[in-house]
């Protein structure tokens, strides 16, 4: 398994496999999101109804497709792991306070974590095999296992995979690797990982 | 009525997070849904939360949503008629 | 190694009654479980009918023998009963539990407990209750309960939360990992999700009326379903009820709450299924829909059933017209009715059915019936295109 690609965003800055590529002098996760996306001219409306995690999951997922051939795989060929400890605990929450009230529908959506696999789905037309846990903290032997079992049982020949965690504007952390089942670059191991991790 | 479709401009925009949107963009006689804006089915739903809280009308399906919420000036002719 | 999966015990609480029989009876009579609210504290109590498990958390502690002031959620008293349920009837030894594996689906957790907090700063007893909240901690709570020490896991996929559950645990025993596994799921009714589901509108009233051309929208229910799996070489004579021999699941990448209309992400979970359980579609004798009685799902699923099926459309219905949507418990509960119907070789009707859509030739059967059953397809589809089918085989 090779890493094609890497996406980091915390604290304000976003890097990818060879450093920061973009930061903002304001850290609280909308702002500097909103900033990075009108800047890149993404231009997909549906990202202002995300919630903040899966505006999390989206914009680091831009950054790994960055470059990359999607016209050269299937959709079921593109297949998801990811993890993270919080679940929708902040979108609990906000939908919660406003069931005392009205019970919002956009918030009540996104109370299911894989929502942010399912907006990188769409966006991506990925329909392959994908799998969300609940870990205490980022588990590089969780994801590696995982994304293998991905690649020998499923017709996945590339994987997102990683750790999108959102408590609240100023804690959040994204980390995903583009993977792929073949190739001699950059080994998808823990060493590696836990390397890129780091910086 | 010139005022009441402003102000539903200004509440769309809110309430359904169009950011990227101006109330001046938006004509008051253009279908709010399929091309135009962008709407979809959860939007629709977040505009029915939009009459109850700010305006008390209860829409209680969606084939009737769908009518009343064809564009701003259908929804502010709605408002006018059960207010 | 590739070893079949025999299912040796299942069990089940629903709106229809605590236990098999009780649930048999009611399918086998089309009397439904659905009516108005009892137990659930909500402020929506007389806008909407449930499939509501008939009893109090009171009266579920009691049958137990868990003593009433011990803070136990709803959704794990559920899985309490139908886990002892199935562990029962497949006549498991304590040794036998101590290896054998757990894997529970669930949305609620103890939810159901923890949402009725309404001030953190008096609550006494805080800790107790939030420390249940997890959808983890029912499932480990369960496993305790059982005996079960194996390796335990939870899913939480939305509605296809047990099926997805049975489907790992088929695997494991396949792969031979494990030689023995309980699986499904379980789920409470909660304000959370009663008002989150009716902001998204899909819910109904009156009645759900699965694939009818009047159907406005799903009714809510709660419930449990486990059945235990053994590899097929270990199973006790006269135990085996039958083979797990298929099983998929797909994402169709369409919508948060909405399939696809062509029922995309259906069509490739019951292919795949197939494939998996090596049969032809003419060889399934009938499908537990999924068929939740909401507009998008029932034509979706309608079209997809048309798409695998072509000519041969094998009899169907959705069995929601009883329970309700049991949510992450359905494909558990539905994996015991689908057992039922290979072991007693039956068919269960589809209420609330008058009219197909326009564009579908298809109908679910509308009346029980005794027939040679063979091969039946159970679909779970979940929130954000979880798509996952099950199918159950006759020795």
């Amino acid at each position: 398994m090779e890493i094609i690609n890497y996406c980091s965003i915390q604290k304000g800055e976003i890097a990818n496999a060879n450093g920061i590529i973009y930061s903002f002098e304001d850290s609280k996760l909308n702002s500097f999101l909103k900033s990075y996306y009108k800047q890149k001219k993404i231009l997909y409306p549906k990202f202002y109804k995300m919630d903040a995690q899966c505006k999390l999951a989206f914009i680091a997922s831009e950054v790994l497709f960055e470059n990359f051939n999607r016209e050269d795989y299937n959709d079921e060929e593109i297949a998801m792991v990811f993890s993270n400890s919080e679940s929708t605990l902040a979108t609990d929450m906000e939908y919660w306070e406003s069931a005392q009230s009205i019970a919002s529908p956009a918030l009540f959506v996104y109370t299911l974590p894989n929502i942010m696999m399912g907006e990188i789905a769409i966006r991506n037309k990925i329909k392959g095999e994908n799998l969300f846990f609940i870990a205490e903290d980022f588990d590089s032997d969780l994801l590696l296992q995982q994304t293998e079992l991905v690649f020998l049982y499923s017709p996945a020949k590339v994987a997102v995979v990683g750790w999108v965690n959102y408590e609240n504007e100023e804690k959040y952390q994204a980390r995903l690797f583009l993977v792929s089942k073949t190739g001699d670059g950059k080994l998808f191991n823990k060493m590696n990982i836990e390397k890129l991790n780091k910086e | 009525m010139d005022e009441l479709i402003q102000e539903l401009k200004e509440k769309i925009i809110a309430q359904l997070n169009l950011e990227d949107i101006e109330p001046d963009e938006i004509d008051a006689t253009q279908p709010l849904f399929g091309d135009g804006l962008g709407l979809d089915s959860i939007d629709a739903l977040e505009l029915i939360v939009l009459m109850e809280r700010d305006y008390n009308i209860k829409i209680s399906d969606a084939a009737e949503g769908r009518k009343v919420f064809s564009t701003v000036k259908t929804m502010a002719e709605y408002i006018k008629a059960n207010s | 190694m590739s070893r079949r999966v025999v299912i040796t015990g299942i069990g089940v609480v629903s709106a229809l009654g605590l236990g098999v029989d009780e649930n048999n009876c009611a399918l086998q009579k089309g009397r439904t479980g659905i009516s108005s609210v009892q137990h659930l504290n909500t402020r929506l109590r007389d806008e909407f009918v449930l499939g509501e498990v008939k009893f109090s958390n009171e009266r579920l502690k009691e049958l137990l023998n868990i003593a009433p002031h011990k803070k136990v959620s709803r959704t794990s008293l559920l899985a309490f009963h139908a886990g002892k349920e199935a562990v029962e009837m497949a006549g498991l030894k304590a040794d036998e539990l101590k290896s054998c594996a757990f894997i529970s689906g669930t949305t609620v957790g103890g939810m159901d407990l923890t949402e009725q907090i309404t001030d953190f700063y008096s609550e006494k007893d805080l800790a107790e209750i939030l420390a249940l909240h997890s959808c983890g901690d029912s499932t480990e709570k369960t496993a305790a309960f059982l005996g079960a020490g194996g390796f335990t896991t939870t899913y939480s996929t939305a509605c296809s939360s047990a099926a997805n559950a049975i489907m790992l645990g088929g695997r494991l025993i396949k792969s031979g990992r494990v030689d023995r596994v309980i699986a499904g799921g379980t789920d409470a009714l909660s304000c959370f999700t009663l008002n989150g589901f009716n902001s998204l509108m899909i819910l109904d009233r009156n009645h759900c009326r699965p694939f009818d051309i009047s159907r406005a929208g799903l009714n809510l229910g709660e419930g449990a379903g486990f059945i235990v799996m053994e590899a097929e070489n270990v199973v006790k004579p006269g135990k085996a009820l039958a083979y797990l021999s298929g099983y998929a699941n797909s994402n169709d990448a369409h919508h948060q709450t909405a399939s696809s209309s062509e029922g995309i992400g259906a069509t490739f979970s019951m292919q795949k299924a197939l494939a998996v359980a090596g049969i032809k579609p003419n060889e399934v004798t009938y499908i537990n829909a999924h068929g939740t009685g909401t507009p998008n799902n029932d034509s979706s699923e309608a079209k997809a059933i048309a798409t695998v099926f072509g000519k041969n459309i094998p009899e169907y219905s959705s069995t929601k017209s009883f329970t309700g949507h049991t949510l992450g418990a359905c494909g558990g509960v539905e994996a015991a009715f689908s057992i039922l119907s290979i072991h007693n070789q039956e068919l269960y009707a589809g209420l609330n059915f008058s009219q197909a859509d326009d564009d579908i030739e298809s109908k679910p059967i509308v009346e029980y019936k005794k027939v040679k059953v063979n091969h039946v397809l159970s679909n779970s589809f979940g929130f954000g295109g979880n798509n996952s089918t099950l199918i159950f085989s006759k020795i």
